[in-house]
């Protein structure tokens, strides 16, 4: 019986057969796992570069602030405006409610965070305003 | 039975007329010569050189002559005739088991047609018979017929070049179809094999984008600190979202002429509004309007000025 039985030889086969089965099912799995972990990775990512460019932008957020605060209907408003570093302060002591209407449609539609928004009506025709948004 | 232990194999004539069990050491290996009792034998000329030709048309060559039976088949060459040989593997084999031999013990199998050819003849095969050749085929007859003979000298028997492999399971499939399901199992696990390859491939491909992904994006190290900054910038999208949709919905309250807006607060965790002028039946009519906008509120009214505190 020197020769190699086939019995034998199914039954290697038979073996490597099941434990090609186990590695593939392991490899399908990992497969799996690194197809959903590349589809998460790009879907946070592509939010994140999105969120980021409407909110990490400080320069571009900035020049879009003071091109609102230049525009002409707010000459004469009297705005007190302080710039820092992470911050933007917009005061006015008295204006007028048309003034206010059209700079708050201007800054509500702008991307940028309002962390604090006081708004306090003086008469008919005139409010107080208290504005801080971060840059 | 006779034994020789010169050799690492020990001899053994395999003859159901000798039916003594044997106790074979551990390890022990046999090389077994088939009594003329376990085979048939023709002696034939055929148009064909080749043997592999002949060994295909083996069945059919002993198909008017054998019995009943799942034989297996053997032949070589001898001269320009052919020796082919027709044996059944079961009988072979229970007849090792009767004399204690397992199937891995056994070192080859072998006819006594090639094995015995040059010994002295007639020759001693057990009590009541002889082996003698005739027409150059060895032959059993009875001791009768011959008034001399010699004794089976195993020490002079050399080792067959011709030997055949006992097929334990030939009577339930035939090795040719076991061969054709080694050759399928075999495809089928150079196709798994592919496939695995191919899958370990495509990840390897997949984990090589990811990385791609995070130096195109400028992504941190891990994907906690990803997402917890997304989380961030999302929790700071929807609150300046909503900011906006609930100033929307009180710039849209249906106020009377006398009514009117007189304070609005907003910082990170508070949103206020206060409205002047209102009277305890206009306080539940603006109470439905913001709650049917979707908006948590707590209305206090003091002194004609409704208060409204909203839930971010």
């Amino acid at each position: 019986m020197k020769n190699v039985n086939p019995l034998h030889i199914i039954a290697l086969l038979i073996t490597l057969l099941l434990f090609l089965f186990f590695k593939l099912h392991q490899s399908h799995e990992l497969f799996e796992q690194s197809r959903a972990d590349f589809i998460e990775t790009k879907k946070v990512a592509l939010q994140l570069v999105e969120l980021q460019s409407l909110y990490k932008n400080h320069a571009r957020i900035k020049a879009s602030l003071q091109k609102i605060l230049h525009q002409p209907s707010l000459k004469d408003a009297k705005l007190s405006v302080e710039f820092s570093a992470t911050t933007l302060k917009i005061r006015a002591k008295k204006m007028q409610r048309e003034v206010l209407k059209s700079l708050m449609g201007k800054i509500l539609n702008a991307p940028c965070n309002i962390k604090k928004l006081t708004i306090k009506r003086l008469s008919k025709t005139t409010v107080r305003l208290d504005m801080e948004i971060a840059l | 039975m006779f034994t020789n232990f010169k050799t690492s194999a020990t001899k053994l004539l395999l003859d159901p007329q000798n039916c003594t069990p044997l106790t074979p050491k551990k390890g022990e290996k046999f090389d077994i010569i088939l009594s003329p009792s376990l085979y048939w034998v023709r002696s034939v000329k055929l148009p064909i050189s080749s043997l592999r030709e002949v060994k295909k048309l083996l069945p059919s060559l002993f198909e008017d002559f054998l019995p009943e039976g799942n034989y297996s088949y053997s032949a070589y060459k001898e001269g320009e005739k052919f020796l082919i040989f027709a044996y059944e593997d079961k009988e072979i084999l229970s007849l090792l088991q009767h004399y204690n031999i397992q199937p891995s013990q056994i070192n080859s199998v072998a006819f006594a047609q090639d094995t015995l050819k040059r010994c002295d003849f007639p020759m001693r095969l057990n009590e009541a018979q002889l082996l003698t050749l005739q027409d150059d085929i060895v032959v059993i007859i009875p001791k009768e017929w011959e008034k001399k003979s010699y004794p089976l000298d195993v020490t002079r028997i050399t080792k067959s070049q011709h030997t055949i492999t006992l097929q334990q399971f030939g009577h339930i499939v035939d090795s040719a179809n076991l061969y054709k399901i080694i050759a399928l199992l075999a495809a089928f696990a150079v196709v798994l094999g592919v496939e695995l390859f191919a899958v370990h491939h495509k990840t390897q491909a997949l984990q090589t984008d990811k990385q791609k992904l995070f130096a195109k994006y400028h992504l941190k190290p891990t994907m906690m600190q990803n997402k917890a900054i997304l989380s961030n910038y999302t929790n700071l999208y929807k609150g300046q979202k909503k900011l906006r949709a609930t100033i929307d919905i009180f710039l849209a309250l249906p106020l009377s002429k006398t009514q009117h807006l007189s304070l609005l607060e907003y910082n990170t965790t508070h949103f206020m509004m206060e409205i002047a002028n209102i009277q305890p039946q206009s306080r539940k009519k603006i109470e439905t309007f913001l709650k049917n906008k979707g908006l948590k509120i707590a209305t206090t009214l003091t002194k004609n000025i409704l208060k409204v505190e909203v839930m971010l």
